[in-house]
């Protein structure tokens, strides 16, 4: 009886051994797949990282808009302008105006007397020499926002091959972002009040002059340009809010990490 | 609110203000103003933006403009201040010059005390226009309807998202600086436990050789067991099982052994009292000399130089 008993028990040992094991290796496989599942994780987050420094395509795009506005504005019209001549009953008389050809613009005297006189500032806020000054700022804004790109751009290179950090890099392209949106700012600022005398000539046409009839202004390249412009003060927007997301994305990695470190070390 | 979530809310507000505030600037060079009535002919009306003002020559019209350009120069110094912020904030949440961050951002402040000049100036502009019965305000289509009603509209809204953008900067700094502060207080605290386990082993290595430091390594293997510990419970419980398990095996061998071990522990009742004696100071010379071993190599020299002297001194 004795041996049996002890049989039994031996048995009974053997197969509380066997479920053991067998609960540890199912409690190891779960523990096992968790921590893959992390692993996978993290080399993803880690993968997420660039390897390589970034080269910022800012400074290219700032020089091909620069060169593109310059090239609209010494050959695209500054100004269509037609006009009916009651005297010489001459109608839909078109002028293209240029910004370097702005002097020998009409061959009808009244019509150039007009527009180069006191009356057209008073009732458009634009005139022959305002049209020269703001071209000529205009090109002086677009030679500085080129100028901008050339250095932004070898400061790139300069810092891709040396050890300067990342981050302070994306700093310094938002201040060069930041900068170009000012200029950007000033240039709309000009290009706008063509605009406005787009729109005054709604209101104050009839008071041009009496030989002249159903006047109508279009000034094309001022609006192309401040398209352009509205257009590139978006992108520098657009440049420092997305370098803000890097800033914040990291920024939230790094607190997830410290506090992880905080439960483990404590 | 989560600092980052505060920052994030900081930096949308203020691409919100930079729009409306670039609106403003937009709107007062491209819609007319002003309205000129003709006294002779009062059908005959003449309208007037900023820039057909200027070249006006009429005396109240220009001083109505040196009022408008007055509004726009603080339009622009608002709209440096928001960039000036948004830079501040992407400087806050890179972390890296810290104290030019928080000057920005405060610089962002600004734009409430401005956008209420601006607002009082544009009211003070208007109630100046009604003053004169030749000048009107632009309107739109219908007299009530005009142009400089939406800029004023707008000019409440921009004083309004500057509040929120100084509440919010007021909240985030609060946030930032008590961070700054707990930081410190963490860092001191670290300072202080670091010191508390530098002394013993400072203490440990005069008398020790520092190729022979135990306790150092004794004292970072401990830490490190701790810290590897904490990693997963659900593995400590697993080492726990595992241990039981060598514990119960061990049990059962131990069993075994002690009925084999009682038969010896017989025959150790026979032996003589001289050799139980030498079998028990055995252990006794080995620990003495595993501290012999442990002495370093200048203490032995010292201990050396002492017994000569006293053997000559008895000689």
């Amino acid at each position: 009886m004795g041996l049996h008993e002890n049989e039994k028990f031996k048995e009974v040992l053997v197969n509380n051994k066997q479920d053991k094991q067998l609960l540890k290796e199912e409690i190891l496989d779960e523990n096992h797949k968790k921590v893959s599942i992390l692993i996978d994780k993290m080399e993803t987050k880690e993968k997420l990282k660039p390897t390589k420094k970034p080269f910022f395509k800012l400074g290219l795009v700032l020089i091909i808009v620069g060169i593109i506005c310059l090239l609209i504005m010494n050959f695209v019209p500054w100004a269509i302008v037609t006009y009916d001549n009651k005297t010489s009953n001459i109608k839909n008389n078109e002028i293209y105006y240029y910004t370097d050809k702005i002097d020998n613009f009409s061959n009808d005297t009244n019509f150039s007397s007009f527009f180069e006189s006191k009356d057209s500032y008073m009732y458009f806020g634009v005139n022959s020499d305002s049209i020269k000054s703001s071209s000529i700022t205009l090109s002086y804004l677009l030679y500085a926002i080129i100028a901008l790109g050339v250095i932004f751009t070898i400061v790139g290179i300069f810092i891709k091959r040396s050890d300067f950090p990342i981050e302070k890099y994306k700093l310094f392209q938002c201040f060069f972002a930041f900068i170009a949106a000012l200029i950007c700012l000033y240039f709309i600022f000009i290009t706008i009040k063509f605009m406005g005398a787009n729109f005054l000539i709604l209101y104050n046409g009839n008071f041009i002059s009496a030989n002249i009839e159903n006047l109508a202004f279009i000034f094309i390249s001022p609006i192309v340009l401040l398209i352009i412009g509205s257009g590139l003060l978006k992108l520098t927007i657009t440049v420092l809010k997305m370098n803000f997301n890097i800033f914040e994305k990291n920024y939230l990695i790094e607190k997830t990490k410290n506090k992880s470190l905080k439960i483990w070390n404590w | 609110m989560r600092k980052a979530e505060l920052a994030s809310k900081i930096e949308g507000i203020s691409i919100i203000l930079l729009f409306f505030s670039v609106l403003v600037l937009m709107l007062n060079s491209f819609l007319p103003i002003v309205i000129l009535k003709n006294v002779d002919n009062p059908d005959k009306l003449v309208y007037f933006n900023i820039e057909s003002m200027q070249y006006s020559e009429n005396i109240d019209i220009q001083n109505l403009y040196n009022d408008i350009n007055l509004i726009n120069i603080f339009i622009w110094i608002i709209i440096i201040c928001i960039f000036i912020a948004f830079f501040g904030v992407i400087l806050t949440i890179s972390e890296i010059y810290k104290k030019i961050s928080y000057l920005f951002l405060t610089v962002g402040c600004l734009s409430i005390i401005f956008s209420s000049i601006i607002c009082y100036l544009y009211v003070t502009f208007i109630l100046k226009v009604l003053t004169f019965d030749n000048i009107l305000l632009a309107y739109i289509v219908v007299e009530p309807l005009r142009y400089s009603h939406i800029i004023f509209i707008i000019l409440i809204v921009i004083i309004l998202i500057s509040i929120l953008y100084v509440y919010l900067t007021i909240t985030f700094l609060f946030k930032v600086f008590k961070d700054d502060k707990l930081k410190k207080q963490e860092l001191t605290t670290e300072k202080l436990i670091t010191k508390s386990f530098s002394k013993p082993v400072e203490q440990l290595n005069i008398f020790k050789n520092n190729k022979e430091n135990i306790n150092q390594d004794f004292y970072f293997n401990k830490k490190n067991e701790f810290t590897e510990n904490r990693l997963s419970n659900e593995m400590n419980n697993i080492k726990i099982n595992e241990d039981l398990d060598t514990i119960c095996i061990k049990k059962e061998t131990m069993d075994e052994q002690i009925t084999t071990n009682k038969n010896v522990e017989c025959l150790d009742e026979k032996k003589s009292p001289f050799l139980k004696k030498y079998e028990k100071e055995k252990p006794k010379q080995k620990k003495d000399e595993t501290d012999e071993v442990k002495l370093s190599g200048s203490l032995e020299k010292a201990l050396s130089s002492a017994i000569d002297k006293m053997k000559k001194r008895r000689s």
